[in-house]
């Protein structure tokens, strides 16, 4: 009868042990917003980051000499170029350059995917598609819309990140 | 003569007694009479069944104790980190707070930033040190350190950051995207 009182005893022991354990791990509700606002704020300064002359020059933009481009003008610009004369190796070149500001600018330990969306044109680079199996709330997403600048419609842009699943 | 048989026959009997209550024959009786007692069933257990009701009880003592010894570290150490994780965000929003340092909302005036020292912060007295970088996404330009409070302890027992990303003005043809890293120890 004794020992069966001592495994009770343990029983209950362990429960309490594992309670008080659990109640100081490791809990971050905070992380999300906090990700969430840095995507915002990283969209944000992406768009108005300026490009150098020498690359706006190589996208083949019209802007006169020693001149820069935001990167939404830029992008903008390749949507209307895109529209007009879809010219692959000029894409892959703005993507380069674009890509180049996002990888420095987010955070390690993450993937993204961006894309300009006009119409039904659509411009986008990524480091990584955004995988199938991702859990549920685990993507971050910042979407800035504006009117298109000397033509009708509005232009979507869309930040995608995404945490990189060990 | 009856008499004297019967007194024969007593000192018999008496001698018969006598060997039977000898210290051998004792013993046997009593050891008879132990086998043949029924076991009590509220009966106390032996020394083996004690010991390990002890262990039992011991390990359980020691579960509780460790699992309160553990709790209670990692409760200081949240603590101190989420101190120092408040004082990393506080002094990220000093600095983008400041008026003088921004021309708008998250543009940062290079020109602005050699303005910048230690007495603009103020920070928290947990807090052993900070150092505030500025990092251009710019093939041309390395980390830049706007503030360095104290130096890293070699012996470092924990270092938080945090980091907001902010364009910086150069000139209006060069805005650059970077990240202000806030460092706090």
């Amino acid at each position: 009868m004794a020992i069966f009182d001592a495994l009770i005893f343990l029983a209950a022991a362990s429960m309490v042990s594992a309670s008080l354990l659990g109640a100081v791990a490791p809990s971050r509700p905070s992380a999300d917003a906090e990700v969430q606002r840095f995507v915002e704020r990283a969209h944000s300064v992406f768009l108005r980051t300026t490009l150098r002359p020498s690359e706006v020059t190589s996208l083949g933009l019209d802007i006169g000499n020693n001149k820069t481009l935001t990167v939404f003008e830029i992008v903008v610009s390749g949507l209307i170029m895109a529209e007009e004369t879809d010219s692959p190796n000029q894409r892959d070149y703005m993507s380069g350059c674009l890509s180049a500001v996002l990888d420095g600018l987010l955070m390690p330990g993450f993937n993204y995917a961006w894309k300009a969306e006009h119409n039904s044109t659509i411009l986008s680079i990524s480091s990584l598609p955004i995988p199938r199996d991702q859990p549920n709330g685990s993507t971050y997403a910042s979407t800035v819309t504006s009117k298109m600048p000397m033509h009708e419609g509005d232009v979507v842009l869309t930040l995608n990140v995404w945490r990189i699943l060990e | 003569m009856k008499s004297v048989q019967s007194s024969q026959g007593l000192s018999i009997i008496q001698n018969e007694l006598r060997s039977s209550s000898a210290p051998g024959a004792d013993v046997r009786t009593l050891k008879n009479d132990e086998f043949k007692r029924p076991r009590s069933v509220d009966g106390v257990g032996g020394f083996f069944d004690s010991f390990i009701v002890m262990i039992v009880v011991t390990l359980g003592i020691v579960l509780v104790t460790s699992a309160l010894s553990i709790t209670n570290g990692e409760l200081s150490k949240n603590n101190r980190a989420k101190s120092l994780d408040d004082a990393c965000q506080d002094l990220l929003d000093q600095i983008l707070a400041n008026q003088d340092l921004f021309i708008e909302d998250g543009l940062l005036d290079f020109t602005m930033i050699k303005t910048v020292s230690s007495s603009s912060f103020s920070v928290e007295r947990n807090v052993l040190g900070y150092r505030i970088m500025l990092t251009e996404v710019h093939p041309n330009t390395g980390p830049f350190t706007l503030v360095a409070n104290g130096s890293i302890p070699v012996s470092l027992g924990e270092l938080h950051t945090a980091r907001v990303p902010v364009n910086v003005q150069h000139s209006t043809a060069d805005v650059r995207a970077a990240l202000i890293s806030v460092w706090v120890w």
